[in-house]
Order: C-alpha cells, then sequence, then structure tokens
C-alpha cells in the first residue's frame, strides 16, 4: 500500500515535469549564415545580422539581414567543384529607390561577380515576396573560395530603407556536406 | 490520534446535508452569487473570451472537428487549432448558445447568465466537500462566492470557471460517494470528471488526487470506474485528433509550452512570485490572512516577514516600473502568498510527517487537502507558460477550507483564553467575507469598465472609416468588437493588405508588430485613447498590474488615474502600396520613389522628379476626401526664380476631369521650399473600369528640384454611400 501512495503523489505532483520531455525540432538544413561575417571597421554596426525574423508575402524565414552599403563575407571551405548556391531574397521593406545586391566569389584572390539583381519593392510588387535564387558556381578544388555579398543603394543614392534579407542559404552539390 | 484531533473529528461526521439549516445556507449562497453576477451580466466580451467565440462559430462550420481550420493568433498563421491549450467542450456549450441565442446588439448578458450555472456549481459543491472538513460549511462556501477571483473570473466566457466548477463537483460527488457508499455518485462523479477534464487538460490530475482519496478511504471497486472514465475518453479523442491531424496534438502543446521557457529559472521564478501574490490578494482580503496566519512572537513576525518583503521588492523590481504603490501591494501580496503557502506546508508535513503538529483535520484529510494544493501549485508553476490569476482558482477551496477550519479551532481556544484577542474569530471570519467580497467588486468593477473600452472603442472606429478595408494587430475583446464591425485580423499574407487599409494596434490588448513590408507603407491616421473611471488596474502599461498574466506584471492589481488603453490607427499609404500597379511616366533614369521627407517627423512621401507623372487606377466604390501635403524638397535643385507646379486630378474612364486641384510653388527667397502645403480634395468614386487619380509634377525652366506628395491619406467623405 505504501508503494501505492508514493506512485500516486508522485504522479500528482509531477505533472508538471511533462513539458520537460523534449520536444524542439532541431534544425535539419545546414546553412550558410552562420559563416558570413562582415568586414570589421567598415560598416555602421548595425549593418549585419545573421538571424532576423522576415515575413514576405506571408512566409516567415528565419533571414540574414544587410543594410546597405555592406559588403559580409564566408569562407566556401568544403565546396568543390561544380555546386549551386541557393537562397531566398528579398528587400525587408517597401520604400526607398532599392537595393542593388552582388554576389561575388573570390577564388586564389580573383573575384568574380557571379550573381547580382536590384531589388525595388516600392515599385515592383513581385519583389514583395520571397525571390528564389539558385546561382551555378565553379570552385576550384585546389583553393579555398570565398563568398562575397555586397548590398548598395539604390540609382538615386537614397539608403533610405535599403535592408536586404537572405534566407537559406546553402551550397547543394559539390563536396562535403557543410 | 491525538486528542484536539479526535474532539474535531467527532464534529465534522457524517453532517445531516438534507437538514433545514442546509436549505437555509444553499438559499443564501445562491442569492450571494445570483446577486453578485447580475449588476456584470452586461459585461463585453473580455480577454481569451474572443477566441472561444471564434472556437465556437467554428464548430458550426465543422462540428466533428472544430479545431480543423486555420487562425491567426498573435500574428502567427496556423493552419489549425488541434494544438491550444484547451480541449473543446466550452467551445461545444459555447456553440450551443451562439446557435439559439446568436451574437451581437448586446447579447453578451445572456451568455453571462448561462454561465452563472458555473459559481452555482462550484460554491454548491464546495458547500458538500466542506461538510466533510469543518463544522459550518456555510464559511468556505462563502469565502469562495466572494473570493475576489471568483468574483473577477465568473464575468466571463472563458475555461476557468467552468473548469473549477466541474472539478469541485467531481470532488465533492466522488468523497461523498466514499462517505455514503452510493453507485449514483461515482457516475456523478465520473460525469463531473469527464466536463473537468475537457474543459482544461490539467484537470486529469483529479484522478490521481480522487484516486489517492480513494485508496485510503478503502472505496468501492465501482470508484475505480469511476475515477478511469474520464482520462479514457480524454485519451480516445486524443486518438481521433492523432488520427484526424496525422500527429498528437498535445505534444505540440507541450511544445509551445517549452518554447516559451516554461521551464527556464527565470520564468519559473516569476511565476513562482506570481503564485504567492495571486494567492496573498485574490482569496481571502489578506488582512485575515494575514491576523490568522502570521500573529507569530506576539506580532513581530508580521514585521520582519514585511521587512523582508520590503528588502526582496527592491532586489527584485524594476525600479522605474514599480510606483510606491505597487510596492506596497507587491510585499503586501508576497508576505500573506508566503504565509498561506507556509500553513499549506505545515498541513502537509503534518500529513506525511510522523508527528501531526498541525491536527484540525484527520491524517486523511490532510494529505488530501495538501495533496490537493501542492499538486495544483506544482503544474500551475510547471505547465504553464506564465503567471496568471486565473490559473490558481483550483487551489483556492483547500486554502479556504484550511482557513476556516482554523477559525474553527480557534474559536475553542479563544473561549477558554483569559482575554480576549483584538479580533475574534467570529469577527475574522465574517470580515474576511464582507472585505473579500467589496475588494472583489471593486475590482470586478475595473474589469468590467476595462472590457467596456473595447466595444465603445470599435463603435468610434466604425462610425471613422465607413467600411473600409481594417485590419486589427491585436487580441482579447479588441479583437472580438472590431472584428464585429468588419476589420480582421492580420492576414498571413501581408501583401493582400492594399494601400487605404486601416490598422489599428492597441497599447494594451497583446499588440503584435506589423510585418516590416505594411509597417514600412504605414502612415498615423489617428489616436484613440480611453480612460477609466476607477482607479483600480486588473491590465494596466503604466503600471505593473497583471491579473491576467505576469507579463504586464507581478501585482494582481494596482491603482492609477492614468489612461488605460490607446489604440493607433494607421493607414497604409496608397500612393506608396499602389505604385507598381500605377502608370508612371518619368524622364528617363528618374522615376519617382517612395521616401521620406525631413521635417513633420519624417514623413513619409511620394518623391518626384520634375516633368513626372503617376496614374493611379481609381477603384474607390465610395466618394472618398484625399488629404495631402505638397512641397519641395531642399535639395539644391531650386533657385530664387523657380515655380513648381502639382496637379492632382480625378478621372473617369473615357478622360472627363471629375475632380481637379492645380497649385504653383515659387521658391522666391526659398521661403517655400522644405514647407508642405496641405491639400484636401474630393474624390469622386468610381463609376466602373478605367478610373483614374493622377497626380503630376513639373517646374518651370531647367530647375530639377525634387517634388514630394507627403502623406498621402483616404478618409470616407462623409455622408457617402458606397455605389
Amino acid at each position: 500500500m505504501r508503494g501505492w501512495r508514493g506512485v500516486l503523489c508522485g504522479l500528482l505532483l509531477a505533472a508538471g515535469v511533462v513539458p520537460g520531455t523534449g520536444c524542439a525540432r532541431a534544425r535539419s538544413v545546414p546553412s550558410l549564415a552562420d559563416r558570413f561575417r562582415v568586414e570589421p571597421g567598415t560598416h555602421a554596426p548595425d549593418s549585419f545580422a545573421a538571424h532576423f525574423e522576415v515575413t514576405r508575402g506571408g512566409r516567415r524565414e528565419d533571414a540574414m539581414r544587410l543594410i546597405a552599403p555592406v559588403s559580409v563575407r564566408a569562407p566556401l571551405a568544403g565546396f568543390g567543384g561544380k555546386c549551386t548556391l541557393r537562397l531566398l531574397a528579398a528587400p525587408v521593406f517597401n520604400i526607398g529607390d532599392g537595393v542593388q545586391m552582388e554576389l561575388i566569389q573570390e577564388s586564389a584572390g580573383i573575384p568574380k561577380t557571379v550573381y547580382q539583381r536590384y531589388f525595388d519593392a516600392a515599385r515592383e510588387a513581385g519583389d514583395r515576396k520571397w525571390i528564389p535564387i539558385e546561382i551555378p558556381l565553379e570552385l576550384p578544388e585546389e583553393v579555398a573560395s570565398v563568398l562575397w555579398i555586397r548590398a548598395s543603394g539604390g540609382p538615386r543614392g537614397d539608403l533610405t530603407a535599403d535592408w536586404l534579407a537572405l534566407a537559406g542559404l546553402y551550397v547543394s552539390g559539390g563536396g562535403k556536406t557543410p | 490520534m491525538p486528542v484536539d484531533e479526535r474532539i474535531m473529528m467527532a464534529m465534522t461526521r457524517n453532517p445531516n446535508l438534507r437538514g433545514f439549516q442546509v436549505h437555509r445556507d444553499l438559499a443564501v449562497l445562491v442569492l450571494l452569487i445570483v446577486g453578485c453576477a447580475l449588476p456584470f451580466l452586461s459585461q463585453p466580451f473580455h480577454m481569451d473570451d474572443n477566441f472561444y467565440m471564434d472556437m465556437a462559430r467554428g464548430i458550426s462550420a465543422n462540428p466533428l472537428h472544430p479545431y480543423d481550420r486555420p487562425y491567426d493568433f498573435g500574428g502567427f498563421h496556423v493552419t489549425d487549432i488541434a494544438s491550444h491549450t484547451h480541449p473543446p467542450l466550452q467551445a461545444y456549450l459555447l456553440a450551443c448558445v451562439l446557435h439559439f441565442a446568436g451574437e451581437g446588439g448586446g447579447k453578451e448578458w445572456i451568455y453571462h447568465a448561462i454561465a452563472i450555472m458555473y459559481p452555482l456549481l462550484a460554491v454548491i459543491s464546495f458547500y458538500y466537500i466542506s461538510a466533510l472538513f469543518v463544522e459550518r460549511p456555510i464559511w468556505p462556501a462563502l469565502g469562495l462566492a466572494v473570493c475576489p477571483l471568483v468574483l473577477v473570473m465568473e464575468h466571463t466566457i472563458m475555461t476557468d470557471v467552468p473548469t473549477l466548477a466541474f472539478w469541485l463537483a467531481a470532488i465533492a460527488c466522488f468523497l461523498w460517494a466514499v462517505e455514503l457508499n452510493r453507485g449514483s455518485l461515482y457516475a456523478a462523479s465520473s460525469l463531473m470528471m469527464l466536463g473537468a477534464v475537457f474543459m482544461s487538460y490539467p484537470a486529469v490530475s483529479l484522478v490521481p488526487l480522487l484516486a489517492f482519496y480513494h485508496i485510503r478511504k478503502r472505496g468501492r471497486p465501482a470508484g475505480w470506474i469511476a475515477l478511469l472514465l474520464a482520462p479514457a475518453c480524454l485519451a480516445a479523442w486524443l486518438g481521433i485528433s492523432a488520427a484526424h491531424f496525422g500527429r498528437l496534438v498535445v505534444l505540440d502543446t507541450l511544445g509551445y509550452v517549452q518554447s516559451r521557457g516554461a521551464l527556464t529559472l527565470p520564468v519559473l521564478g516569476t511565476k513562482a512570485i506570481a503564485l504567492l501574490e495571486y494567492q496573498g490578494w485574490l482569496i481571502v482580503f489578506p488582512l485575515f490572512f494575514l491576523y490568522a496566519l502570521a500573529r507569530g512572537l506576539r506580532g513581530r513576525l508580521l514585521v520582519l516577514a514585511l521587512l523582508g518583503g520590503a528588502f526582496f521588492a527592491r532586489i527584485v523590481l524594476p525600479v522605474d516600473q514599480y510606483r510606491t504603490v505597487d510596492k506596497v501591494v507587491f510585499v503586501i501580496g508576497l508576505v500573506t502568498g508566503i504565509f498561506v503557502t507556509l500553513r499549506m506546508s505545515a498541513l502537509i508535513l503534518g500529513a506525511f510527517g510522523k508527528t501531526s503538529h498541525a491536527a484540525v483535520f484527520g491524517k486523511s484529510e490532510s494529505r488530501f487537502l495538501s495533496l490537493w494544493y501542492f499538486g495544483v501549485a506544482a503544474y500551475c508553476l510547471f505547465l504553464y507558460t506564465e503567471g496568471s490569476a486565473r490559473y490558481i482558482l483550483p487551489l483556492v477551496p483547500p486554502i479556504l477550507i484550511v482557513f476556516f477550519r482554523g477559525l474553527e479551532v480557534a474559536e475553542v481556544t479563544e473561549y477558554r483564553a483569559d482575554h480576549p484577542p483584538l479580533l475574534n474569530t467570529a469577527m475574522v471570519a465574517s470580515g474576511s467575507i464582507v472585505l473579500s467580497l467589496a475588494f472583489g467588486l471593486f475590482l470586478s468593477q475595473a474589469d468590467f469598465e476595462f472590457a467596456r473600452i473595447y466595444p465603445r472603442a470599435a463603435a468610434t472606429f466604425a462610425r471613422m472609416t465607413d467600411g473600409l478595408d481594417s485590419y486589427v494587430a491585436g487580441e482579447w475583446g479588441f479583437r472580438y468588437y472590431f472584428t464585429r464591425v468588419g476589420a480582421a485580423p492580420l492576414p498571413a499574407d501581408e501583401t493582400v493588405m492594399t494601400g487605404g487599409s486601416l490598422i489599428v494596434t492597441p497599447k494594451l490588448a497583446m499588440p503584435y508588430g506589423l510585418p516590416a513590408g505594411p509597417d514600412s507603407m504605414a502612415q498615423p491616421l489617428s489616436r484613440l485613447s480611453f480612460d477609466l473611471k476607477t482607479p483600480f488596474r486588473t491590465m494596466d502599461w503604466h503600471t505593473p498590474a497583471g491579473f491576467y498574466s505576469t507579463g504586464w506584471g507581478l501585482i494582481p492589481f494596482s491603482l492609477s488615474r492614468q489612461t488605460v488603453e490607446i489604440l493607433q490607427i494607421q493607414q497604409i499609404g496608397f500612393m506608396v502600396e499602389r505604385l507598381p500597379w500605377a502608370r508612371v511616366e518619368s524622364p528617363p533614369g528618374e522615376a519617382p520613389w517612395p521616401g521620406y521627407v525631413a521635417g513633420r517627423d519624417r514623413a513619409l512621401a511620394i518623391l518626384a522628379r520634375p516633368d513626372t507623372r503617376i496614374v493611379y487606377p481609381w477603384t474607390q466604390r465610395r466618394p472618398m476626401d484625399l488629404k495631402v501635403a505638397i512641397g519641395i524638397l531642399n535639395d539644391g535643385g531650386a533657385t530664387d526664380d523657380s515655380v513648381f507646379r502639382f496637379a492632382i486630378v480625378r478621372a473617369d474612364g473615357q478622360g472627363r476631369v471629375l475632380s481637379r486641384y492645380e497649385d504653383a510653388l515659387t521658391s522666391g527667397m526659398r521661403a517655400e521650399v522644405g514647407i508642405w502645403r496641405p491639400v484636401r480634395m474630393n474624390l469622386p468614386a468610381s463609376a466602373g473600369d478605367g478610373d483614374t487619380l493622377e497626380f503630376r509634377y513639373s517646374a518651370l525652366g531647367n530647375c530639377r528640384a525634387t517634388g514630394a506628395f507627403v502623406q498621402a491619406l483616404l478618409e470616407p467623405s462623409k455622408g457617402s454611400e458606397v455605389r
């Protein structure tokens, strides 16, 4: 009878411990976002954030946020050969004269623009949603490559609200999983 | 069993529950409950009432799976609400009322009148429970009927008082089933337990609690069947839900609790302090708890406790948020709550220890009451994401039984004492009822006035906006009443909020931020503020009053004379939002763009170079008033003899001008550069396809100064009718 009592008391008092069981979902997609670093001293302190929640077109993403003008770089160690860089991009705000994005692959000290796009959410309705982007890369096996992302102002030079969000950055193919 | 205990137990066995005294007691209780509820029958739907009304409406759409519907809450969108925190019984009951009575037009009183059955069931059940623990069960039952927490909560349609009612009814039936060995009472208990667990998941803890009593009292085997029915039905319902939704819905509920950091030390600390505060202030007026429980060391114990509480308050409370009056409320609540917990701790120590130093109940009764109290306290601490006064409702009854039983015992001692105390037990008992009732009514009135803000606000808003697309960025009664006048919760896809739409954001009613896109295009239109007559606050943003949630503060109420709610009304700038769909003519490379202009608090404007035309399709089916300011940026392009022409033209599909504004600004001695000229013009309703609203900006000569159309707002024309 004593055992029963203990079990029942334990059940009652342990009712609150139930949520302690692990329910968190691990993030399963390896992202490049945590590799990026802003060059110190050259930009405003808040011009880069690796994780920033952005909702566009009803889709909320944990995104990397760049405030123009800024350049960030990420080593592409572990990747080589032909591969594809995939990401979602969107300007954060719907005002201003737009923001220019450039992706530059630097291998053996030689920079090469692999992608560029002008985002103008104020005047292009399509830019008010996440835009999927796929960029084929050819990374030399023998040298380490670096990926630069540069965000700069629009044609009027108005830097108002020139925030760019990049989500789900990952490289597929071309080597080991980062 | 000690002598004292034997004496006391003898008085509480088998009271005659059919006598005249019982009928008289019950009549008093019923009159009291109905009397307390009547003044508040018209209380508007408040706090999470809105959520249960939404669910009740969902039942008529999908009666078998009412949770299988998308929902927007707190700025988040979910595809179904199966994993929300309550099972569906209350939603089904409300759906019945909704079906027969409808809603709107002041019909809240019907819901509240029907809901009086819950406090009645709770208090009458508690009377019968108390009859097994005290000599005069009327006192604890009166205590529950006037408990400030119950008084405030019984004017809502949330699940808390219904859960308490079913909880107490289940216990009353079960205890008396064991006592009288009657099968029908086991069956009734089982039914009530079913009601409780389908109101609120934590009510499952009734099963081990009553099982403990069943074992101690060697109840009939039928008791086990009665105990197992409710959890079996709940498990079946969860199984059906799992099959329908393809997941174990309650796991997501627990995941949500965990995601809110419910078990982190700071959150646990906050909930523990809040638990003490709520039980210190909201069960019995604290003066009487302190008088009955904190008189040790000839009153010095209380002084020491208050000093300790003041020191603790100085450490934990942010100086800028807690005024002196808030700190006083905090310290009194904390100290009272601690003494209540100490009293219940003494009970559990006496019940499970070798010696019984608090022998006011039998061992089994002490154990039952202390397990009841600490079980509920444990799930309040560990199962909920935050502290809220309503969560502690199920732990009120054991405290009341222990308090009034303590008074009964003290009465015997007092009778033998040489010197009568300052307040005798009769004064403490009746005083605690009267002051708790008065305090509870003050708080109820404060909550009532608070709830009434939102229907008033919604009516004002409806008159202002005359049916423009509107969205709300808040919850509670605010959301209910604004959606009743045509506003919608913020949509999952923010791009559906078009230019000219209104967004109302409350200061208090769980405001949530707009997504950055629409937020960048939103312009302030108006502000509504609301005051209360009463100085009591159950929730506030000036003070840390957190009756409904510790998110607002650690004290259950506060005092203030400041504005309690401010509603910010913004409009999504149509010139900015509709720009992608406008036809633009401008010099090459000089397309207009939306940006801020200096002065006027960085107002949002469409900026354009000279010789620009922006032609918007005009689809508004009602006459509107356009309010905009025009001006020139001080960007170096203006010379002393510059002349700038602005025109706004509303034309129909054939190009006929329906209304027109035209003006010229001269820079002269640059007096007008950077100064905004207000424009107000009437825009006739659209008659069909092809209607336009055109903005033109030009400059004479070679001047290239940037022109600005600043803060363009649309308002329905007064007395307008939709075409």
